[in-house]
């Protein structure tokens, strides 16, 4: 539910962010509307990252970290004079989330496993968060000092790193549905072999 | 993170292709060394498990092949000594009753007969519960259809069985253990299900021998038998998990989905010899 709230937000965030276009006076709009997408999706992060966790500690270190953040971010936003991306809010959040993916595999390594980790669907979504704070990291460190046409180039970087993303979630919600759907298969002992052979009537046994 | 922060374009450009190459590269190689290091462990462990394994089959062999080797001796000792030596006693005792009146001789010889007829049939029946003659000689379809037939003689529930392809017999080791895993579950439904019917078909496929047991009482679901066979005092669960365990075999209880009755399946991997 959470990864589709975050997708149909996504999609509506970007598309409104695409059409009010470049234009000067719709900067103020789109700088909000950037900065709240960076708020949001720090929330849906750590809100997963959370979930994926076990130890009560490294929970307890998300609960606690994910409100300075936040309150720093919202400061931020009201607090700026440009109306330019909020480089250093976004950068930081990359890096807590970093923090946060390597405690779901400082979990992993820490509690023995019995199956790999990567048949569970929520190493997955680990693997997409991660991948999309590392990859975009510098994009995002650098972005209020690169000018519009780097921008646009560079801008593939965050491209790339949204479908990877995507994919590894797409393989998440895939990989829930298999186990889900497993449960109606746990009776492993086939009940074909009986009923062709044999149709039961419990009136008439034999 | 300052000395990132280069102004001139080319060095941006540089700054943003390396940094990017080498966050991924560093995402990879933790995710690469988690993967790996964690198949290592899995590894071990279950070369740690399959020692563990193999070493609890091997006691569990000795332990269940000990409990009939002692139950075979039992078997023969009632059956051959304390049959014949009963069988004596009552013999002598109508000897010995000549000094007493007639009427008295009578009615005393009659209740000794008595008794000891009783004694022998009880003795019998303590040797054929232990080792089943049926089962070892005329092997499992044999033995179940005498027990469904004992339960059928009781004429408070009514037992049919059907076996589909037994044609050929599997070892008496074999046989056996599923004998008396049938045996427990029938002892089960018997207690505590207050069914009115039971009906056991039996099945086979190209690697596996089935039994399904079908009765309408009170049965239990494959959780509800998991927790059991973990929480409860009693052996028979147990020994049922131990018993199968031994041939690699696996049992599911479930509810049929007509919800009147319910469903106990055990399923033997045949031997090399036997599997198609």
């Amino acid at each position: 539910m959470v990864i589709v709230f975050f997708a149909l937000y996504s999609f509506v965030n970007d598309s409104i962010v695409l059409g009010l276009g470049d234009s000067q006076e719709n900067n103020a709009i789109i700088f909000r509307l950037l900065s709240l997408f960076t708020i949001i999706e720090f929330c849906v992060f750590a809100l997963i990252i959370y979930w994926c966790l076990n130890i009560r500690k490294l929970k307890i270190f998300i609960v606690f970290v994910s409100p300075i953040f936040i309150i720093f971010s919202i400061f931020q936003f009201l607090n700026s004079t440009s109306f330019y991306i909020d480089s250093l809010s976004i950068t930081i959040e990359n890096l807590i989330i970093i923090c946060f993916a390597i405690l779901y595999f400082y979990e992993q390594l820490a509690i023995p496993q019995n199956s790999f980790i990567y048949n569970s669907f929520r190493f997955w979504l680990i693997l997409g968060i991660l991948i999309y704070s590392t990859g975009t990291f510098f994009f995002f460190l650098q972005s209020d000092k690169l000018t519009d046409g780097q921008w646009e180039d560079w801008s593939l970087i965050n491209y790339f790193c949204t479908i990877l993303k995507i994919i590894f979630f797409s393989v998440a919600i895939l990989m829930k549905k298999d186990n889900s759907d497993n449960i109606y298969k746990e009776n492993p002992l086939l009940d074909d072999i009986f009923e062709k052979s044999f149709e039961f009537d419990p009136n008439n046994p034999d | 993170m300052i000395f990132l922060q280069v102004n001139a374009d080319q060095g941006i450009s540089q700054v943003l292709f390396f940094g990017t190459i080498g966050m991924l590269m560093l995402a990879i190689g933790l995710i690469v060394f988690i993967i790996f290091h964690q198949r290592k462990v899995i590894r071990y462990q279950s070369k740690l498990q399959r020692l563990e394994f193999d070493h609890q089959k091997m006691l569990l062999n000795a332990s269940i092949k000990f409990q009939e080797e002692e139950r075979q001796r039992i078997a023969a000792d009632l059956h051959d000594d304390a049959g014949p030596l009963l069988a004596t006693a009552r013999l002598y005792l109508n000897e010995n009753l000549v000094n007493l009146d007639k009427s008295s001789q009578l009615q005393n010889i009659f209740n000794a007969k008595q008794i000891i007829d009783d004694t022998i049939q009880l003795i019998r029946n303590i040797s054929h519960s232990l080792m089943p003659p049926t089962l070892k000689n005329f092997g499992l379809e044999s033995a179940v259809n005498d027990m469904f037939q004992k339960i059928n003689g009781s004429g408070s529930m009514n037992a049919s069985c059907r076996f589909h392809d037994y044609r050929e017999r599997m070892d008496s080791e074999r046989e056996l253990i599923v004998f008396r895993v049938v045996q427990e579950l029938i002892n089960n439904i018997l207690k505590h299900s207050k069914s009115s019917f039971i009906h056991l078909t039996q099945n086979l496929t190209d690697k596996h021998f089935y039994i399904r047991l079908h009765h309408d009482g009170k049965g239990m679901t494959q959780s509800e038998f998991e927790k059991l066979s973990i929480n409860s005092s009693g052996l028979g669960l147990k020994n049922i998990q131990s018993r199968l365990k031994l041939l690699q075999g696996r049992i599911f209880f479930e509810k049929d989905q007509s919800q009147t009755y319910y469903k106990v399946t055990i399923e033997i991997p045949l031997p090399d010899g036997l599997a198609a």
